[in-house]
């Protein structure tokens, strides 16, 4: 047996019976039936606030429109492109300092004003402050989503290493393991699940700023159209597209993180995650 | 007799208070001995098996293990490290690596090449009855089995000796009255020197050969009982409370039991 191999635990799986069939039925429910409500109130709105609120029939048009006179794709592009490189920096910043800061005292008294001052500088004033300094380019918006971000990210993952057990920290040092043993069987699965939400969150926050980024700065991007499509009184299309964007980025939370969260913790006796 | 662990005026502080912790202690195991140490809690008990194991480092005295110094007068000897098994109060297993792995990790730390681990843990869960367990999660297991794996993972890298702190205390009394009769049993058939603190005189009694009397923080040893009574041992019995009632006096004195009891 190899230490790499994580073998499969002896866990009482129990079959798939049709009472599991009926759980799913009984789960798949109450989103059914959300969605419903949200267009049952939707509808009776667009009379109250005509002709701002498109009714949803206007919508599903404009939606398919943007696809099918493929309207939608650059702007997307371009914002995905945005949210990805943004994510992927203020991920790795945000990861490298937290865990630093978890594990010297030093780091931890030195940082901690700027970080606590991160968190708390509002989102339009960071945007507003690196287009100020660097211009109206694309570097500035992304320094400005980065410079967002990473505090949150420095955060959690901060969070997460300081509340590594000790007590089996002392046991690897008694057993005499070496430092990369250490990171990756001690350290790693003990702050992954900070690392995970971490991960979650930055890109869950970032693609809320990538909007505001692009609503202030420019005219491309699903942000750009959409303060374009709002000078233009087209509320329809505001809806569509900001929809499109939307599910686009749920979905990713879903499939990717909250599909590894929960392969990534199957040792742990309730894995609901 | 031969001093397999010695440890000579030995005293620790804790480096940020300054506050002592063990002072003056002189103790010796031999080999393949059951040693106790017998103290109240705060006693610094712990803080020997840290020593000994390598986690802190004394500022004053000398500890040799098979005449291998590991400290002398404050300085950790740049010696090849002693391997050590350790038992904490809790089992202390990784929770994200099977029973298996758990073990396998503590082989490779301890330099066993990696086609002997299959047979190594196989062995050592069969002696401690887990061989159905290899490829379970520590968390899906009860108490009594978690302390039976970490047995299983301080016997299994063939330590010069394995240090226990009370590992049974937080188990209910059945339990733990199996796993003594089991350690004891495990004991015999390996000949491992074992470092056994507690603060059970019972539990102490019915385990050691010798016993060391610690009084109450900061800690020195004052005192050595040998245990001569013939073994397999019965927990309950009469000479083992005979000698527990014996002790019980020595030691009350000792741990400040009759402060507390001042007339007003």
């Amino acid at each position: 047996m190899s230490v790499e191999d994580p073998a499969s635990p002896v866990v009482d799986g129990a079959p798939l019976d049709s009472s599991h069939r009926e759980g799913l039925a009984r789960r798949a429910l109450p989103p059914v039936l959300a969605i419903v409500a949200a267009i049952l109130i939707w509808w009776p709105m667009t009379v109250v606030f005509h002709p701002f609120l498109p009714t949803p029939w206007r919508v599903l048009t404009s939606f398919i429109d943007a696809f099918v006179s493929g309207d939608i794709y650059p702007h997307l592009a371009i914002s995905l492109r945005r949210v990805a490189i943004a994510w992927i920096l203020s991920t790795i910043l945000g990861t490298v300092i937290g865990f630093w800061m978890g594990r010297s005292r030093f780091m931890e008294a030195f940082l901690s004003p700027w970080v606590m001052t991160g968190l708390a500088l509002p989102g339009p004033v960071i945007i507003l402050f690196s287009i100020l300094l660097l211009g109206v380019q694309e570097t500035s918006r992304l320094v400005a989503l980065v410079v967002a971000v990473t505090p949150f990210v420095v955060n959690i993952v901060y969070e997460g290493v300081r509340a590594v057990d000790p007590g089996l920290e002392d046991m690897t040092k008694v057993y005499r393991w070496e430092r990369p043993q250490q990171v990756r069987d001690l350290l790693l699965p003990q702050i992954s699940g900070s690392l995970f939400a971490a991960a979650a969150f930055a890109f869950a926050f970032g693609w809320k700023i990538v909007l505001i980024v692009e609503a202030l700065t420019t005219s491309e991007g699903i942000g750009g159209q959409l303060s374009f499509f709002f000078r233009l009184l087209r509320p329809d299309k505001v809806v569509a597209w900001t929809l499109t964007f939307t599910v686009i980025m749920v979905l990713v939370d879903q499939l990717v993180f909250k599909r590894s969260t929960k392969r990534i913790f199957a040792w742990r006796p309730e894995a609901q995650i | 007799m031969d001093d397999y662990i010695r440890i000579e005026n030995l005293s620790y502080w804790y480096r940020d208070t300054g506050v002592p912790a063990v002072r003056d202690v002189d103790l010796t195991v031999a080999k393949g001995e059951f040693a106790c140490i017998l103290g109240p809690s705060g006693c610094g008990k712990s803080t020997l098996l840290n020593i000994l194991s390598g986690l802190f480092t004394p500022q004053r005295g000398k500890v040799t293990v098979d005449q291998h110094a590991l400290f002398e007068d404050g300085r950790r000897v740049a010696s090849e490290p002693v391997a050590c098994g350790y038992m904490f109060q809790d089992a202390r297993l990784l929770p994200w690596r099977t029973v298996g792995q758990n073990i396998a990790l503590a082989l490779k730390a301890a330099g066993f090449p990696e086609n002997t681990w299959n047979e190594i843990i196989r062995s050592h869960l069969q002696m401690l009855r887990l061989e159905k367990y290899e490829s379970a999660w520590p968390m899906n297991l009860s108490g009594g089995q978690r302390a039976r794996v970490a047995i299983a993972r301080s016997l299994a890298i063939k330590p010069a000796f394995i240090l226990m702190d009370e590992p049974f205390s937080t188990l209910d009394e059945v339990t733990g009255r199996f796993l003594r009769a089991e350690l004891l049993d495990l004991w015999e058939r390996t000949g491992v020197t074992i470092v056994f603190v507690t603060h059970s005189i019972r539990e102490a009694v019915y385990l050691s050969d010798h016993l060391y009397l610690m009084t109450a923080g900061p800690g020195e040893v004052f005192g050595r009982e040998t245990i001569d009574l013939p073994r397999p041992r019965q927990y309950e019995d009469p000479r083992l409370t005979e000698i527990e009632g014996r002790l019980v006096n020595t030691v009350l004195e000792k741990w400040g039991y009759f402060d507390h009891k001042e007339p007003m």
